[in-house]
């Protein structure tokens, strides 16, 4: 492609980045170091001095630490087993396991807190086999409810790291396991010596996403009243933003944090992964499983599918119980919440301003992927490598620093007074989900692009074709499959987004789903019923969408979820 | 449509792919690009469809500079290697493609008219409704050709487009392509790196080396004529044995090596007594039995190694200094000769003689 054409391109992306990512972060490490005119460190003096924030810090560092390691321990058997593995009922077990991606995790929460709380289904269970009483019961969720914050994030992003691990596995050239074995190393010494290097840098860059979004998560924390996260206190620091410079310098904390992990999983372990000479034909070292083996590896899918679906399941039975109390399942069923749900305030508008701002999101995320991927794969300036680089930063910062970020520049006197989300939030809400999830559509755009072979776009143009009506005529419709795919992603992320939401929506009228959510559950009597049912509705809305994403990408899914 | 190339010089970062190079090819001339992987003729047959520009030089279509022309505006047919058929359109679609493109835009029934004559050419007419993905490797190539012909273009462009079929249909293939384009008349540019490509179906061929233009000539010339060492080994793989001019008397040169004296037809009139020069000799030049007729360029040498390759046999000779020279003998055996049993090759001296005219005098470089 003509190179003016591309700087053009390029130039547009960086300033949209650069007033809507750079800026809004640039302007809150300012604030933290800035007081009274002043540069000062005063603020992060105070900070470290502070014992509740050191707490939170160390919580936030612990949960992302255990969160990770339950992720690994569960998926990588799962992708091992799935990569190199064919045994009855893998098709759709692998597709299965995939769904608890389809609900945040802080909707979850309802139903586990159904399960495992102290008038829950194990108590209930207990107490019918004559071995508790109801006047003596555990409350499972733990005092701290530090394990079941962990466990109910692990449950829910397990799959993230699943997918980049059977994408490592399967991008293994057989041949390089055959010479091994050839050399007499075979098995668990083939696997650890061979196949574990190979696969490091996939591994590494699927934990690494793990464990910045579980260091950083707001929504399931603050549904279990497990307070004291950075997460949640830079949440409570937005009321007094104005007064107090703490939550900048908790923001900037938690950005540098992130951003050292990210570089971590990138750089320092990740690297770029080893070029395999020969693309690995997985046909070929697909081994047939049978009899007991084959059931041990259905059996380990099916528990980690049921473990994982247990939170919603109990958000669905929530939905219909009219009440569920002391019981195992609930006693008495009900569609009332559903219909109290269709005529109350927050439901139905927050579905509609959802899917508003979702898809503004993710048609300027197709715009903006398109157009950087085309220049990242076409054309020939010598640092498009450096605009994929930054593009993909949005990454490796938590959607609720991005978010304090936009808060912050628009208070007032700033530059961007007039989008303060006080008063509407609708445009700062789009370009919030548009920019987290830019980087998912360009991978997939990305990938699309570079399986075409350029003789393609070069055959159209030899035969008198326009460049631009190449785009149109040959590239699009050869990439439409990926760019269904992320589009899709970013649609459903968008739908799912909780820190963006609850953070910059304050105005009821404006609300999307999760907000809506999140404000329901805190109504005491009915409020968390009608709060599973508005979670059922987005379950199975998301659902449908990724599973149609599923099915067009098939086994590249994983490669959207790639740093 | 005639093709000019003048000093055309494109750089890759550090690396010169094309260096200097000039050509004139004529209008209805099949002209080849033929060399050694990386010599630059892929570059140049790029440049000539406008997908990269050269760093220097001019390219001028009828004398008309195109060097700002986009590809696009050039009305080049090209087709590519990998043949470039669009997955997502059928054999039809992709071959109308060309005729509905602005400029080229013709009215429905004309269209059909023309791909179906097209596909017809091809016989290929029964396969309109299919997908690319359905088609055998010499069936997507001739959907490539048709739609790089239906256009009309001023000159077809073909980059290596035999390299992926099997060795039969490849003889196939040359035969009909050959057939088209002298059928056709249109300037056409093959870029190869298989001589007897080159050989069997070029009016004109340039060798191309590491960007630079070798030789350009005929086949005929380039196999008989070649004009330094690096053509003659390139062409049909010459022994090349390095000597001295001892003497030039009637047109006819002696030259001294290692393992005897050679007496050569000077062409050139160019070598002078002590030049250093190196002498090109054709495998199939070398005799292996006693004939009758001059004493020149009789030798012998020990049989190293019998190489059977069906409807020749090749024999290497090692000669009173370790020089390894190749024969090259039609049928079986040597006929009139002795027999040599392959047990025995080894310890057997051979004798060998080669015509003067067959002895070509080259620059030592």
């Amino acid at each position: 492609m003509k190179n003016t054409g591309a700087i053009l391109i390029a130039a547009a992306i960086l300033s949209l980045l650069g007033l809507f990512f750079f800026w809004p972060l640039a302007l809150t490490v300012k604030s933290a170091f800035v007081f009274n005119r002043q540069w000062t460190l005063a603020i992060f003096r105070e900070l470290v001095q502070n014992p509740l924030y050191i707490e939170g810090l160390l919580n936030s560092l612990a949960l992302a630490i255990v969160t990770t390691g339950l992720v690994v321990c569960m998926a990588l058997p799962l992708a091992i087993l799935a990569a190199r593995f064919d045994f009855w009922g893998k098709t759709w077990l692998t597709g299965l396991i995939l769904l608890p991606m389809i609900l945040p995790p802080f909707v979850g929460v309802i139903g586990i807190r159904q399960i495992l709380g102290h008038y829950g289904v194990i108590n209930a269970v207990l107490v019918n086999l004559h071995l508790m009483d109801w006047s003596q019961t555990v409350d499972w969720l733990g005092r701290g409810r530090f394990w079941a914050v962990a466990i109910t994030e692990a449950l829910h992003l397990y799959p993230i790291f699943y997918l980049n691990a059977v994408a490592a596995i399967a991008n293994v050239d057989p041949t390089l396991e055959e010479a091994a074995e050839n050399m007499g190393c075979a098995g668990w010494q083939r696997f650890r010596r061979i196949t574990l290097p190979l696969i490091m840098p996939g591994l590494f860059a699927g934990g690494t996403l793990v464990f910045i979004w579980s260091f950083t998560e707001l929504g399931t924390p603050l549904m279990f009243d497990y307070l004291r996260v950075t997460a949640v206190q830079i949440y409570n620091g937005i009321q007094d933003i104005g007064d107090s410079p703490l939550p900048y310098a908790l923001v900037v904390v938690m950005l540098v944090a992130s951003a050292g992990f990210y570089a971590l999983g990138k750089g320092v372990f990740g690297r770029s992964g080893y070029a395999m000479m020969a693309k690995g034909s997985t046909a070929g070292s697909m081994q047939q499983l049978r009899g007991a083996r084959a059931g041990a590896a259905f059996g380990l899918f099916a528990i980690v599918f049921l473990l994982a679906i247990l939170p919603h399941i109990g958000v669905i039975l929530t939905s219909f119980s009219q009440a569920w109390y002391r019981s195992v399942a609930p006693s008495q069923w009900t569609l009332e919440w559903y219909r109290q749900a269709l005529g109350h305030g927050l439901t139905l508008p927050s579905i509609r301003n959802s899917c508003f701002y979702a898809l503004l999101a993710m048609g300027a995320d197709l715009i903006l992927g398109v157009a950087a991927a085309v220049v990242i794969v076409r054309s020939s300036l010598h640092w498009r490598g450096a605009l994929d680089t930054l593009i993909m930063l949005p990454l490796a910062v938590p959607g609720i620093v991005l978010a304090f970020g936009y808060i912050t520049m628009s208070q007032p006197g700033r530059l961007f007074e007039g989008l303060n989300p006080t008063d509407n939030p609708t445009f700062l809400l789009i370009i919030a989900y548009a920019v987290r999830r830019l980087p998912y559509v360009v991978r997939a755009a990305v990938a699309g692009l570079q399986q075409i072979s350029v003789s393609l776009e070069e055959a159209a143009e030899n035969l008198g074709c326009p460049p631009v009506r190449t785009i149109t005529r040959i590239t699009l419709p050869l990439i439409s499959a990926n760019l269904m795919a992320g589009g899709l992603l970013a649609f459903s992320f968008a739908m799912l987004e909780v820190s963006d939401s609850l953070m910059l929506a304050q105005k009821q009228a404006y609300y999307p789903i999760t907000k809506a959510l999140f404000e329901l559950f805190q109504v005491l009597g009915n409020g968390p019923y009608l709060a599973a049912a508005l979670g059922v509705w987005s379950m199975l809305f998301l659902g449908i969408t990724l599973l149609l994403a599923n099915r067009l990408l098939g086994q590249r899914l994983g490669a959207v979820f790639r740093l | 449509m005639n093709l000019s190339l003048q000093s055309i010089v494109k750089r890759f970062d550090t690396v010169t792919a094309v260096d200097g190079v000039s050509l004139e090819i004529r209008d209805g001339e099949c002209f080849f690009l033929l060399g050694p992987s990386g010599c630059g003729k892929t570059t140049l047959l790029r440049m000539v469809a406008g997908f990269c520009a050269p760093d220097e030089g001019r390219i001028l279509f009828n004398g008309q500079p195109v060097n700002d022309l986009p590809p696009h505006r050039r009305n080049t047919g090209m087709v590519f290697q990998n043949y470039a058929l669009w997955p997502h359109m059928t054999v039809f679609d992709n071959v109308a493609f060309g005729l509905t493109v602005p400029g080229r835009t013709c009215p429905a029934p004309e269209r059909r008219e023309r791909v179906g004559r097209m596909l017809k050419a091809m016989h290929m007419e029964d396969m309109a409704r299919r997908k690319p993905n359905q088609l055998s490797g010499g069936q997507q190539q001739r959907v490539a050709l048709a739609r790089a012909l239906v256009i009309d273009p001023a000159c077809l462009l073909l980059d290596e487009p035999l390299s992926n079929l099997d060795a039969k249909l490849r003889l196939e293939m040359r035969v009909e392509i050959r057939r088209l384009v002298k059928q056709l008349g249109i300037t056409t540019i093959y870029v190869t790196h298989d001589q007897k490509e080159a050989l069997s179906m070029a009016g004109r061929c340039a060798i191309l080396r590491q960007g630079r233009v070798e030789q350009v000539g005929p086949p005929r010339d380039l196999y008989e004529r070649p004009a330094n060492r690096f053509v003659a080994d390139f062409i049909g793989g010459a022994n090349l044995v390095p000597g001295k001019v001892r003497a030039v008397i009637n047109g006819l040169v002696t030259i001294a090596t290692a393992f005897g004296e050679w007496t050569a037809r000077d062409l050139h009139g160019a070598f002078q007594p002590g030049a250093a020069v190196a002498l090109a000799i054709r495998p199939e030049a070398l005799h292996l039995r006693a004939s009758s007729g001059t004493d020149l360029n009789r030798f012998a040498g020990r049989l190293t190694e019998t190489i059977y390759l069906g409807e020749a046999t090749e024999f290497w000779i090692r000669m009173s200094d370790g020089f390894v020279i190749k024969a090259l003998e039609s049928g079986p055996g040597i006929p009139g000769g002795p027999a040599l049993p392959a047990a025995a090759a080894p310890a057997v001296e051979i004798p060998f003689h080669v015509n003067p005219d067959d002895v070509i005098v080259l620059a030592a470089e």
